[in-house]
């Protein structure tokens, strides 16, 4: 085994074949940046070692609060590929898909469906169902899940899929909401231990009010939230799935928001995770005609529907410090991320193209970029006006998520 | 096979790369999981390591030791004890983290690549390849060009030396 192969090395070389790639990250990434340049010279291998995401993320894994914002996106223009941008330098790159193409029809399209930490979930359409690929953009190892049952519904633009791990188990969750009405849904629901998908009909306390606007599931814990509006402007309330619950009256829990949410006619509402909670952050308009923002975070017992409301009312216009013209303020702001890992910052798309990191606690921008992927020349025009929802993040770790089947 | 027991403590030998044998207590060797994992598993009561060098060995055993007897007391004693760990020649130290790295002493590990990384930050690129025995792959061009293009990286007095 590992012996085995460890006694077979002469001595003198052993030195070399022991400093492994991991063990030179170790050490180069606690050297000051302007000094890993230098390095870079060396030789070819410490130069594809420097550049990098593993080394220029590792390096700042002492304090993960530091990393940057990360996202994906599919690259409209070209189904192949998704485009990985980061906050803070704005650096992006295209992320070659080619391999989940193998062996599939001529016309086959992969899109990104959903993230969970640095996983991405894809779907694929034959003729027979829906292929769901799990993939780790980082290693570019994946699996695909059995073809899901083809399903029909009227109301196909306002399908969901969700999409988590269940960490201590490591078992994959893909579930796929699709509304049949204002109170009631299928749920078809993948799970890696069971190996099929298994399919339920759940009915809502609650109208769904299901052609009003279209929402992301979130994953955060072991659970899986979304939300939904009364009207096209005022928020109802979360839905919360429980998959791993064996009650069927305990898979869905409806959460309401707090008053001061459901109140208020809103420009949009954005679910998110931060250091594991659940957040919810509100744009309205302010009577000046711009928009500010107020944060909720769910507490630990969902059931009980408490939220402490971390933020309340900040203008946009002037915390992000990027001037908003008056005439576009409905669509200039949106919330694309609350940090994984930093309580206190919250990423913004502002006006088309400006990402910018907002400090929450201290009222500072703490960087503010415009991602070359924005200006890209494919990138048509009718798509830049609606990335930000389109934009899913990732985080990026210094063990990547291995992606196996388990089945 | 069943380790050897003297009254409670088990005794385990660790052969390093020139035959040499050192015994020890099995529980000083739980701070590295790799031999944790041997010992918890296989049951041995003999560990060869042949490509760690005997000199390298006397190092980790003596650092496991201290290691052990740390206490919130005696921890300004510890510290000094680690600075003076790692003040040796760079080809030695580097020696050393290869072994800690493969004998997987996590807290000991960090600070070695520390102690190397705070060693070569000021050393010309030359002198980098000639401490990690690496021959540089670049063309001349490609260096020339590398060079220009970050200046900053390469100014400064640069130390040559391999120690």
């Amino acid at each position: 085994m590992l012996m085995g192969h460890f006694l077979n090395k002469k001595k003198e070389e052993s030195f070399f074949n022991n400093l492994t790639d991991e063990l030179l990250i170790e050490i180069l990434s606690r050297l000051p940046t302007s000094k890993t340049i230098r390095c870079k010279l060396v030789c070819k291998r410490w130069f594809s070692l420097i550049s990098s995401d593993y080394f220029v993320t590792h390096h700042l894994k002492d304090d993960k609060t530091l990393l940057p914002f990360t996202f994906v996106l599919n690259a409209k223009d070209n189904y192949r590929y998704v485009l990985k941008f980061l906050s803070g330098n704005g650096l992006s790159d295209r992320v070659d898909l080619g391999f989940l193409y193998t062996g599939r029809p001529l016309g086959y399209r992969i899109s990104l469906k959903e993230s969970y930490g640095d996983l991405i979930l894809c779907s694929g359409k034959p003729s027979s169902g829906i292929d769901f690929f799990i993939c780790n953009i980082f290693t570019k190892q994946w699996i695909v899940l059995p073809p899901a049952p083809l399903e029909t519904s009227h109301f196909k633009e306002n399908e969901g899929v969700g999409f988590l791990i269940e960490p201590n188990y490591f078992e994959y969750l893909v579930l796929r909401f699709i509304p049949l009405g204002d109170f009631k849904f299928n749920i078809q629901m993948f799970s890696s231990e069971q190996g099929k998908w298994n399919k339920l009909v759940v009915t809502s306390p609650r109208n769904l009010n299901i052609l009003t606007r279209k929402t992301r599931i979130v994953a955060c814990g072991r659970m899986l939230y979304t939300f939904t509006y009364k009207r096209s402007d005022v928020v109802d309330c979360v839905l919360a799935f429980d998959p791993f619950t064996n009650d069927p009256a305990r898979f869905l829990c409806v959460i309401d928001f707090p008053p001061e949410a459901r109140e208020i006619p809103c420009l949009t509402g954005k679910l998110g995770v931060c250091q594991g909670h659940l957040r919810f952050a509100q744009l309205i308009l302010q009577p000046s005609g711009y928009p500010c923002i107020s944060i909720w975070e769910l507490e630990d017992d969902y059931r009980m529907g408490n939220w402490t409301l971390l933020h309340k009312r900040i203008s946009t216009h002037e915390a992000l410090r990027v001037p908003i013209l008056k005439r576009d303020t409905k669509n200039s702001v949106s919330v694309l991320a609350f940090h994984p890992y930093n309580k206190d910052l919250i990423c913004f798309l502002v006006g088309k193209d400006c990402v910018v990191v907002y400090n929450i606690r201290t009222g500072e921008v703490e960087s503010s970029t415009r991602p070359s992927l924005f200006k890209h020349k494919e990138w048509p025009r009718s798509l830049a006006a609606d990335v930000g929802s389109r934009l899913l993040p990732i985080t990026q770790n210094w063990w990547p998520t291995p992606v196996r089947q388990t089945l | 096979m069943a380790s050897s027991t003297t009254g409670e403590k088990k005794i385990l030998t660790l052969k390093g790369g020139d035959n040499e044998e050192f015994i020890l207590e099995e529980s000083l060797v739980l701070q590295s999981e790799l031999l944790k994992n041997m010992v918890k598993e296989e049951r041995v009561s003999s560990i060869p390591l042949p490509s760690i060098k005997s000199k390298t060995l006397v190092k980790i055993i003596e650092y496991l030791k201290k290691h052990a007897e740390l206490t919130p007391s005696n921890k300004e004693e510890f510290k000094n004890f680690e600075k003076e760990f790692v003040n040796v020649v760079l080809e030695e130290l580097l020696d050393i983290t290869v072994a800690v790295n493969y004998l997987k002493i996590n807290g000991l590990l960090e600070f070695c690549c520390q102690a190397v990384a705070d060693r070569i930050k000021d050393k010309s690129v030359e002198a980098v390849r000639k401490i990690f025995r690496i021959e540089s792959d670049f063309t001349p061009e490609e260096e020339s060009e590398f060079r220009k293009e970050t200046p900053e990286a390469f100014e400064g007095d640069l130390d040559d030396t391999t120690n």
